[in-house]
């Protein structure tokens, strides 16, 4: 009798711990939402600027070489994968529609996310969570600092800010990635791409690319965070919530890129 | 006598299913050094991480200079943790900060203070702990003993009615820790400050305390000064302080059950 209820027993602790954990993250969400954005409107604490414009110049200038080149890379293939199939039709002008839709609405967004999930995110959690194994946490809390509103907040503003930001750039890399290869191998005329990727892009393209990229940021910062906050058993704990940390969040990232998607591709 | 700077009134708590602190009932007066004393795992951390607000427990309540905090929300413990200083076990220093940067920290959020000022008596605590000089340092450049030193002037930046040292002497050796002693004497003397210390290290309970409690397996064996703890007659208060592990009594009945489970 005990072995054969053995196995629902595991479920049901399992399924209690993952729920645990849930509640735990969606407290965190709203803590750190409460710590950003409402304490400082009701005439409490505000983030700290200076730790606020620590974090862009980190998670947006010194991400930029990177994500430039891979940005750049990625127009480049897009470019010729396209021309591969275009060229069939003889259409190898729309290359520069293709590419810049693609790169705009999807991938500009996209690649830049998951390259900052496994910059910027990991190294949330590793040094959240050594700060958590070095008392570190304890200490902030011993001082009155609160450790949400001293370590989350000015990296969830840096984030939302500075994610879009990058992410403009990655499609201005994406697009120009895309004008090297139909210029330089495709032979195509310069001003052919450039009037091609003008006319075919429109204002909603680039917006929802952006829009999406919010979200992503939050999606980072949080389960970053959260990892890291997490944090057991010493130096191995770090390790591992810090690998878990870039797995969850590009799962995250682009169960959420689906999602919009279809929200864009459906409603609007 | 002065007045009751901290209060704990039947103090219980669990770890899952374990008990770690049994009905604990402790008052420490205003000025007073209080020493608590006893082996690794008797619960003395745990007290301590009760007393700063960092755990709640089962039951019991904790007052601290009038204010309950056991049923406070984190924001309203955060004003009891003002009038607080702890220096933890690790100095807990922020690595990714210079030593004054530390220092300072407490002063450039929870003050209004110029940069200036704030400089001025970032140097003022460096000095008071023997580190004049070293602000610019980062705490991965300090000795271990430094650390401790530089954890204590943060932990005194916003000037606390109470102190709290975990295991000041933990990792050090015997002549650095025997300075960090002096230094606890030095700034009670200097202060008048209510001190906690939780420690294992006998020679340094008695240096300092002006009373100590000896803990044993999460319950109060006796409160009392120093003189009183060393004419006591219970075997395990002299096991403890000869250095002798008390021998653990054979359940054969249980020894078997566990075996056998």
């Amino acid at each position: 009798m005990s072995n054969f209820l053995a196995p629902l027993g595991k479920l049901g602790r399992l399924s209690h711990k993952f729920f645990i954990l849930i509640y735990h993250f969606f407290d965190f969400v709203s803590q750190s939402i409460y710590y950003t954005f409402v304490s400082s409107l009701i005439g409490k604490k505000r983030p700290s600027l200076r730790e606020t414009a620590k974090q862009m110049v980190i998670v947006g200038v010194d991400s930029s070489p990177i994500v430039f080149t891979i940005s750049l890379f990625i127009g480049m293939i897009l470019a010729m994968q396209t021309a591969y199939q275009l060229k069939k039709y003889g259409i190898l002008d729309l290359v520069g529609d293709l590419v810049s839709v693609s790169v705009t609405r999807e991938l500009g967004p996209l690649i830049t996310a998951v390259i900052i999930a496994g910059r910027i995110g990991a190294s949330y959690s590793a040094q959240i969570g050594t700060m958590k194994v070095s008392e570190e946490i304890d200490a902030l809390k011993s001082m009155a600092l609160n450790p949400i509103r001293f370590l989350v907040s000015p990296r969830l503003i840096a984030m939302i800010v500075m994610l879009p930001c990058l992410t403009i750039l990655a499609n201005v890399m994406g697009i120009l990635g895309g004008f090297v290869i139909s210029y330089f191998n495709l032979g195509l005329p310069a001003s052919q791409y450039i009037t091609h990727v003008i006319n075919a892009l429109v204002m909603k393209d680039i917006i929802t690319g952006l829009i999406k990229s919010i979200f992503f940021a939050m999606i980072i910062v949080w389960i970053g965070c959260f990892q890291g906050f997490t944090v057991e058993n010493g130096a191995e704990g770090v390790g591992k919530n810090t690998t878990n940390s870039v797995v969850a969040s590009i799962f995250m990232i682009i169960a959420a890129d689906s999602f919009f998607t279809a929200l864009f591709y459906f409603a609007f | 006598m002065s007045k009751p700077m901290i209060k704990i009134n039947n103090l219980v708590t669990y770890y899952d299913d374990r008990e770690i602190l049994s009905d604990i009932n402790l008052e420490i007066m205003e000025g007073e050094k209080m020493v608590i004393l006893g082996a690794s795992g008797c619960g003395k951390t745990t007290l301590l991480r009760h007393i700063i607000g960092l755990m709640s427990p089962y039951s019991g309540t904790i007052e601290i200079d009038g204010t309950e905090i056991t049923s406070l929300s984190e924001d309203e413990i955060d004003k009891v943790r003002l009038k607080m200083g702890v220096l933890f076990q690790s100095s807990a220093l922020f690595n990714s900060m210079t030593v004054g940067e530390n220092v300072g920290l407490p002063l450039r959020e929870h003050t209004e203070l110029n940069e200036n000022v704030i400089q001025i008596m970032t140097k003022m605590k460096l000095e008071q702990v023997g580190l004049a000089g070293f602000n610019n340092l980062m705490p991965s450049e300090l000795s271990g003993g430094m650390k401790k030193r530089a954890g204590l002037a943060r932990a005194m930046a916003m000037d606390p009615k109470i102190l709290f040292f975990d295991e000041p002497s933990a990792g050090l050796d015997p002549i650095v820790a025997d300075g960090i002693d002096n230094l606890i004497l030095k700034i009670s003397r200097a202060f008048h400050t209510t001190m906690v210390i939780v420690t294992h290290d006998l020679r340094s309970a008695f240096k300092i305390a002006d009373r100590i409690t000896l803990l044993y397996k999460g319950k109060i064996l006796i409160s009392g000064t120093p003189d009183q703890i060393k004419k006591s007659t219970d075997t395990h208060i002299i096991n403890f302080l000869s250095g002798k592990a008390t021998e653990e009594e054979i359940d054969t009945k249980a020894y078997l059950e566990r075996l056998l489970s």
